[in-house]
């Protein structure tokens, strides 16, 4: 009989259905490729941006000479210590520093099913600002007053998740981690402004307040960057393998459980991804607001919300905006302008904008 | 496979809101949960699915203790069809069946192909298959309840839970829904679901258990169940149960009397 046939339209069936899936995914794959090649450019347009000037010729020569092995001629010195000791370890910390927070602000989205949600949303960040507020009206050295900051964020969750749970017991522990996050925030920036009032205005308080508005001008080295490679390996790589598993849980913690996913686990997982990632970025740049928001918001409107693909991207273009907007902040003025205002000033409009053009990612 | 709930006690923070349930549902089953509003009837559903607490009595599988499995083994043998609703996100219909394989899949893994297409034949088994490429937040509220059940289908358990499945429904579209419960059943599922409409009971000729009052059922078979006497007493209203014929149907129904001058 016509087997051949049979075979056709098995293979038809199967094919048929498979369309819209195997449409998404290279759609997706395209588009990462494409942010990938955009990290890339990015990246080289970076290091020729500062107030020492570097051409791409010098910077390409400069990178030929390192690889040969041969040792960078005198004429180039200069230039490699600037790009080596000072640009790359910025520029790998920014990049490094977008992905993160994208990452925990997506994964947060979908843990509190809420697309308005940002990494901060249970206090990490204002605890770690309080932590360094302190640390610096202590006069606690630089590297003291990031262990600090990442002890009081990490402090902050542990206390969210404590009240959550004898406030909660059981039954919609979200809604209570929420308004315990709020309670928590809020106490920690009472905290800041305290340390604030009493600082010394002639040095403590501009410390303070600078650190606070973050910046990446004093926190790129290369100790900085190995800090934060292992904090977003650690934070992130979790979260990337468990990623199929957020969409299930974006449907609410009942019919998550019902589909067979254990949902306390995953909670306390996605928790302490987002909190390490966090934590790490603001006890090393200060407070960066936004990213976390608007990026997997943006990831969302070119690859759709299912985490697969959000996540990977949303990390990638986290990456590339914390470039932009540092060279942007680099470049603008003689000095330099702290990132986390450009950010909310970017970010904010950005997200109006976003709403009035009106996707209903959200109902 | 037989779901057999043996003196179920349940409730919140210690307050039991149902006490000494007793009921079984086999493969290929229908069983109704009927009662008034704040009777426990979503505790009771809570209950079984695992998703709160047992304060008393034992829910069992095939002689197996529910309690000792763990979400995922749960789930395999229950999967849950909630009320239609719009969740955060605006996922493919595809993408929101496909999670049904979720259980089918290891912690870090991603559905691939087999499930793809095991989802897009549960769409096809309730004939939605032409929504696949729709999002599941702008099709209608019938389309989403419909897809919710391919979702639950596609978790390939043995009974289904479905709490209203025709709530919030068009006319049409309840029958619709209700038609495709009956058509599971026929199929081999178990089936357990609430419902404030006495009729539904009556049309898939299912088993049925009025809860009256906290530890006042009346189980068996809707005919037994549903009468003028035990309706009176779950709802406090005047309802009369009919008999008719229509073609080759024989049609029971149930209406309430409706006398506003008294």
């Amino acid at each position: 009989m016509d087997t051949a046939g049979l075979k056709d339209s098995q293979a038809d069936g199967s094919s048929a259905a498979m369309q819209p899936f195997l449409k998404s995914a290279r759609k997706e794959r395209l588009i990462l490729f494409a942010l990938f090649l955009a990290l890339i450019g990015t990246i080289a347009v970076s290091l020729t941006i500062g107030r020492y000037g570097v051409p791409i010729r010098q910077i390409i020569e400069i990178f030929a000479q390192r690889i040969s092995g041969k040792g960078v001629s005198e004429a180039n010195r200069e230039a490699d210590l600037v790009l080596f000791v000072i640009r790359i370890p910025r520029i790998l910390l920014t990049i490094m520093i977008g992905s993160a927070l994208a990452a925990s602000g997506a994964a947060y989205q979908g843990l509190f099913r809420n697309p308005m949600v940002s990494p901060d949303i249970l206090g990490v960040s204002s605890a770690a600002g309080a932590g360094a507020a302190l640390g610096i009206l202590m006069g606690l050295p630089s590297v003291q007053v990031t262990i600090l900051a990442f002890l009081f964020g990490v402090g902050a969750i542990l206390l969210v998740i404590a009240l959550a749970k004898v406030i909660g017991k059981g039954n919609s522990v979200m809604l209570v981690m929420v308004l315990a996050g709020v309670v928590v925030s809020s106490i920690f920036r009472a905290l800041t402004s305290l340390a604030k009032y009493v600082a010394d205005s002639d040095n403590k308080l501009p410390e303070i307040t600078f650190w606070l508005m973050g910046s990446f001008a004093k926190s790129g080295s290369i100790r900085n960057v190995k800090i934060m490679l292992i904090a977003l390996i650690t934070g992130s790589l979790p979260l990337l393998a468990m990623r199929w598993r957020i969409n299930v849980l974006s449907f609410g913690e009942e019919e998550a459980k019902a589909m067979g996913i254990n949902t306390a686990q995953m909670r306390y997982i996605i928790i302490a991804c987002s909190t390490l990632l966090t934590a790490a970025s603001v006890c090393l740049c200060g407070s960066i607001e936004w990213v976390g928001l608007i990026m997997p918001h943006i990831t969302r409107l070119m690859v759709g919300p299912n985490y697969r693909s959000l996540l990977p991207t949303a990390m990638l273009s986290g990456g590339i905006f914390m470039l932009v907007v540092d060279n942007f902040c680099r470049a603008i003025i003689p000095g330099e302008l702290p990132v986390g205002v450009v950010t909310s000033l970017i970010g904010a409009p950005l997200f109006i904008y976003m709403l009035l053009k009106g996707r209903s990612d959200w109902a | 496979m037989i779901l057999e709930m043996n003196n179920v006690s349940c409730g919140y923070k210690g307050k039991i809101i149902v006490d000494g349930f007793s009921a079984a549902v086999s493969s290929g089953e229908i069983f109704c949960l009927l009662g008034p509003n704040g009777v426990g009837k979503t505790t009771l559903f809570k209950c079984i699915l695992g998703l709160i607490p047992l304060m008393g009595g034992s829910i069992s599988v095939d002689g197996r203790n529910t309690r000792e499995l763990t979400a995922s083994e749960y789930a395999k043998i229950i999967a849950y069809v909630p009320q239609a609703h719009t969740p955060p996100f605006s996922f493919s219909v595809l993408d929101v069946v496909v999670m049904g394989r979720t259980t089918n899949l290891g912690m870090f893994s991603q559905p691939g192909v087999k499930d793809y297409n095991e989802a897009a034949s549960c769409l096809e088994r309730l004939g939605i298959s032409h929504l696949s490429e729709r999002v599941y937040t702008e099709v209608s509220g019938g389309e989403r309840q419909m897809v919710l059940i391919a979702r639950a289908l596609a978790q390939q358990s043995s009974f289904l839970i479905m709490d209203e499945p025709t709530s919030n429904l068009d006319f049409g579209n309840q029958a619709r829904v209700l038609n495709t419960v009956c058509m599971l059943a026929e199929q081999g599922l178990g089936i357990i679901m609430t419902t404030h409409q006495p009729d539904q009971v009556f049309q898939c000729n299912a088993d049925v258990s009025l809860i009256i009052k906290q530890s006042k059922y009346i189980s068996g078979a809707a005919n037994e169940v549903i009468t003028e006497k035990n309706m009176r007493e779950a709802y406090d209203i005047d309802v009369a149960v009919l008999d008719a014929r229509y073609k080759e149907y024989e049609l029971r129904l149930c209406r309430p009397i409706i006398n506003s001058q008294e």
